[in-house]
């Protein structure tokens, strides 16, 4: 090893805390990094590898009914690879063994004496229906864990207001249910309440009085014609009263999946460049410091004919090597992390199919950002070693220029401080950087919480106004609602009508709901721009504003809402202009005065007049339980859902985001740490002669922790300030980006995280000078002065 | 320039040659000028003194030709390489091979021990010395492989004379070398100084503003407000030792 090489290496030990400090900085992005990208791609693969072995349909079309013969037909259409026939339908469920009493099921038949061929179901546990399966069923594994059903348990469909028992022959897996969410009109996983389930085709069909027949085929197609194979099927089915066709892009539970992936990109960005920016600054702190000191041995090294390139080679080495070993740290913690993460959502979600390849690609990518970051930050003051010229080394330098800003006279234990920061603004702007860096990441951590607590409670508290809220299966008239409504302990009642839509505008469109608002509604309120109850004028419609974002629609834009079950015999359009955007965090619906949603909805499809699709109710407590049982003893009641309900509907759906808020804040923290000790140790450093003369000349150990302390605080604060407004900035951006199709999130800092940000960093100042402290303390003085500045 | 005439003659063959050499800081009303019209010939094996009070432009000097400055106008050609031809890197190749330095304040890498300091600048020469003999050669085998804080200051300088020594240059430049030792350290860096002319005939050219240090030079140049005052031989040089200050 050549004499310069072992002198870098000495040098790094020497600052090994610094380094070590940096390392982990630098080392927590790489995790970062690599964690959410093994983690994002682990999902992404699990999810393709799952379409690809279950075969994933590419195309749904909804019909009336049609003869399962037509199925043939479109089987021998060009660019059809397969086709299913199936019958597809809604039902009320019954359960027992102390579970919710009532559910809402998807049945979906399956042919027993073949396996299907598009849509395979993967077996978890038990077997698969047989040619002598009657009343048997498959239960997709997401309902079944939450309603603790295993092979052999019983449950009770309900056809035509028949209730029939089926027995559990086992639990599958399916593409089609991974989100498993009912329709594309729902945006939350409700596995506690709904549930796909799979059953004999032989059986349902005479059952349902569809012997033979089909209500909705599924197509595989040639890649990149889906579109306009499945118009030219839903033209051969005309007959049989097609809706529009549902492409893979539009399935409601591979949208979410997507959406959900979408919404993880930004942390696969932006939190890995926070940490790695944060280590190439901390670098490049210390290294200016390095330059500084080593002035005197660069001047001799130049004096001594080693080239200009070499001392910055040298200087670079240092960044080279925090970066590798930062990088080092970081893929191994990395891994670990993106197993943690990747397991945690599986958790959640039932992929059929899961990889976890090692990704050596997204390690070398890891590594190379550190090493990066820190060759990046190593940059600025190697160049500046390397054009230091040998002379002016020797000179040693001037220091510069205290600023006398301040005209009044003050306590030369502040007056001293105060200088000092502003003798050279730019070095103390890039040191108070480094903290600004630390309390960025503090103050987005602190937001995220916030707007995720305030937006549930916001979601909770708009909620809250009715304890239940109804689903009729199908439609009722109003007067339902006014029979509920005389029932005991029911205090208000008001009718709900929401209706699925398709929403187009400028190009853009997105399946949601239109909800009928009544003029006196108190229980069902929706918040305007100012957070004031607001209610859509005539003629006019209220969109949420993620709703907006997503249509590129704004205040006045005219929309096209269309029905999207549409068929040539029941058919609505609608057009409709836009008020000012509205909140809302869950779903993005569209509100539209009661008469008008009847008159341009419920009246085309025909609805029963007075079409009421459900209701919410506010209930005395103490009958809340009464009231739920006797709504699930009600017929024509679908779904039945309490407040406490909901709750944890939202918490399930949130948990996996509520823990890795709570650990980018411990990483924020450890973060503010690392940065905090470099920069502040950096300035104990520069002051060691400064502060040891002091001492010679009497000022006790009690003067100094006040003079280093104000001097580091008042760092803190600069930084602190310089922080604010990007820290919103980003967590703006991040929340956007991470809002998915079911839940937006509002962004929304509360002064508990300003201040925990500012509090937490002047406790890591204070905590991070101690050790350059408690080195001036033990400084030999008669030494300490000697030293050449 | 002032010199003491025919003492000034030599057999001995041209180690630098500076011509009509000037160096100004700064330009119109602020400029400074810190050498004007130095025009000196100095030959091998030398050990130069270069003494002044602070700011008659020793430093200056020194430094453009030791190649880590530039002059404004005129010429200098040491071991036959005229410096103001020079680039950057021709000066940076010039310095490597020609010239050794020290300086007032040691500058050693203090995370590399005595040996390896020396050993830091043997791996950039041509044909160095063995670091250890040449720290044999200063006094310092035994301490070779103490770290630069566990050294006293006159150690520390007479390692980084080692430094200087082992690339062979055929010049070595001291600035101030015993500006911050003691009395007796002081006259036992000299002392080492004055062997290496002697013993291993190499040149030495000293800056330093005490007058005592004078008396044990081959030749003196007195320099003031920029010029040359004086230069002259010395005939009788003094042993380190028989120096007082």
């Amino acid at each position: 090893m050549n004499r310069l090489t072992l002198k870098l290496l000495r040098d790094l030990i020497a600052s090994r805390w610094q380094f070590l400090a940096i390392s982990l900085v630098a080392a927590l992005g790489v995790a970062m990094y690599q964690g959410s990208m093994l983690s994002y791609e682990r999902q992404k693969t699990s999810y393709q590898l799952s379409y690809d072995r279950l075969a994933f349909g590419d195309v749904w079309i909804a019909l009336r009914r049609a003869p399962r013969s037509v199925v043939t037909g479109i089987a021998r259409m060009p660019g059809v690879l397969a086709v299913e026939g199936r019958i597809a339908q809604f039902v009320e469920v019954e359960q027992k063994g102390g579970r919710r009493p009532r559910v809402v099921g998807r049945l979906l038949t399956l042919p027993t004496n073949r396996e299907v061929t598009i849509n395979r179901l993967r077996l978890l546990e038990g077997r698969w229906l047989g040619t002598q399966s009657r009343r048997e069923v498959l239960l997709e594994a997401s309902f079944a864990r939450a309603n603790r059903y295993r092979p052999g348990d019983r449950i009770y469909p309900k056809y035509l207001g028949k209730q029939v028992t089926f027995t559990v022959a086992g639990i599958v897996s399916s593409p089609e249910f991974i989100y498993p969410v009912m329709s594309a009109q729902f945006s939350l996983p409700m596995p506690e309440v709904f549930g796909a389930m799979f059953v004999p085709e032989e059986v349902i069909g005479p059952m349902l009085g569809m012997a033979g027949q089909i209500n909705e085929v599924v197509l595989r197609t040639v890649p990149g014609r889906e579109r306009e194979i499945a118009a030219a099927v839903k033209q051969r089915l005309n007959a049989y009263g097609p809706e529009e066709p549902v492409l893979r892009a539009e399935q409601p539970s591979n949208k979410l999946l997507q959406s959900d992936l979408e919404g993880n990109k930004p942390f696969l960005v932006i939190m890995p460049m926070l940490f790695l920016g944060s280590a190439a600054l901390a670098v490049g702190l210390v290294l200016a410091r390095w330059v500084q000191a080593q002035r005197g041995i660069i001047g001799f090294l130049r004096a001594s004919g080693f080239p200009a390139w070499r001392i910055l080679t040298h200087y670079l080495g240092a960044g080279l090597l925090v970066g590798m070993s930062g990088g080092v740290l970081g893929v191994v913690l990395g891994y670990l992390m993106g197993a943690w993460f990747g397991s945690a959502y599986e958790r959640v979600l039932k992929t059929p199919y899961t990889t976890a390849e090692g990704r050596p690609d997204i390690a070398l990518t890891a590594f190379l950002l550190s090493v990066g970051a820190c060759l990046l930050g190593a940059y600025g003051p190697a160049r500046q070693a390397a054009r230091i010229l040998p002379a002016e080394a020797m000179r040693g330098q001037v220091p510069a220029q205290p600023r006398r800003l301040l005209h009044f006279r003050m306590p030369l234990l502040v007056t001293i401080p105060v200088r000092n920061l502003l003798r050279r603004p730019l070095r103390t702007l890039g040191t108070a950087g480094g903290v600004a860096s630390a309390v960025i990441l503090m103050l987005i951590a602190g937001t995220f919480r916030d707007s995720m607590e305030g937006s549930i409670a916001q979601s909770l508290d708009d909620f809250r106004r009715y304890d239940i809220t109804v689903t009729f299966v199908p439609e009722r008239s109003e007067r339902f609602v006014r029979y509920i409504s005389t029932w005991p302990g029911v205090l208000r009642a008001e009718p709900t009508l929401d209706i699925p839509v398709r929403a187009y505008h400028a190009g853009f469109q997105k399946e949601t709901v239109v909800m009928g608002m009544t003029p006196d509604t108190r229980l069902r309120q929706v918040r305007g721009p100012a957070g004031l109850p607001v209610l859509p004028r005539p003629g006019t419609v209220l969109v949420s504003r993620a709703l907006a974002r997503r249509l590129r629609a704004e205040e006045g834009s005219l929309l096209r809402l269309v029905y999207p079950q549409n068929t040539r015999e029941r058919r609505a359009v609608a057009y409709r202009h836009m008020g000012a955007p509205v909140q809302s965090i869950v779903g993005m619906p569209i509100y539209m005065p009661m008469e008008e949603a009847r008159r341009l909805f419920a009246s085309r499809l025909q609805m029963p007049p007075d079409a009421v699709s459900g209701a919410v109710l506010d209930v005395h407590p103490h009958y809340l339980t009464q009231i739920r049982d006797r709504l699930y003893r009600t017929d024509g009641v679908g779904l039945t859902l309490t407040y406490a309900e909901l709750q944890r509907q939202i918490d399930e759906v949130t948990a996996f985001a509520q823990t890795f808020i709570s650990i980018m804040f411990l990483l924020g923290a450890a973060m503010a740490f690392a940065v905090v000790y470099t920069v502040t140790d950096i300035v104990l450093w520069e002051r060691t002669r400064e502060l040891a003369t002091l001492r010679t000349l009497g000022f006790g150990m009690d003067h100094l922790i006040r003079l280093v302390s104000l001097e580091n605080l008042l760092m803190a604060l600069i930084g602190g300030v310089i922080a604010v407004v990007p820290a919103l900035q980003i967590a703006r951006i991040m929340m956007e980006a991470a809002s998915t199709e079911g839940f937006s999130m509002q962004l929304v800092t509360y002064p508990r995280s300003y201040m925990m940000a500012l509090l937490g960093t002047m406790a890591v100042v204070f905590l991070a000078q101690w050790p350059g402290l408690r080195r001036v303390r033990r400084l030999d003085l008669a030494e300490a002065i000697r030293l050449r500045e | 320039m002032s010199a003491t005439g025919t003492e000034l003659q030599t057999t001995k063959p041209q180690l630098a040659h500076l011509e009509h050499l000037e160096k100004q800081y700064g330009e119109g009303e602020i400029a400074v000028h810190a050498l004007q019209d130095i025009n000196l010939e100095l030959p091998q094996g030398e050990f130069v003194v270069f003494v002044g009070p602070s700011g008659s432009g020793k430093t200056t000097l020194l430094n453009i030709i030791g190649g880590l400055d530039r002059p404004t106008r005129g010429r200098v050609v040491v071991a036959g390489r005229d410096l103001t031809n020079l680039d950057e890197a021709g000066l940076t190749r010039y310095r490597r091979d020609v010239v050794g330095f020290i300086f007032q304040f040691f500058n050693l890498v203090p995370t590399l021990t005595a040996r390896e300091n020396v050993e830091l600048v043997a791996e950039l020469a041509r044909d160095p010395l063995d670091p250890m003999q040449v720290l044999a050669a200063v006094g310092l085998k035994d301490r070779a492989e103490h770290f630069p804080a566990t050294l006293s200051g006159g150690e520390q300088q007479r390692v980084a004379l080692a430094r200087a020594l082992v690339k062979r240059p055929a010049l070595i430049l001291a600035d101030e070398p015993t500006g911050s030792l003691d009395y007796e350290t002081g006259i036992r860096v000299l002392q080492v100084m004055r062997e290496v002319t002697r013993d291993m005939g190499r040149s030495i050219f000293l800056v330093t503003h005490n007058s005592e240090i004078t008396r044990m030079a081959d030749r003196v140049v007195h320099l003031r407000s920029g010029r040359i005052a004086e230069v002259y031989v010395n005939p009788h040089p003094l042993a380190p030792e028989e120096l007082r200050w």
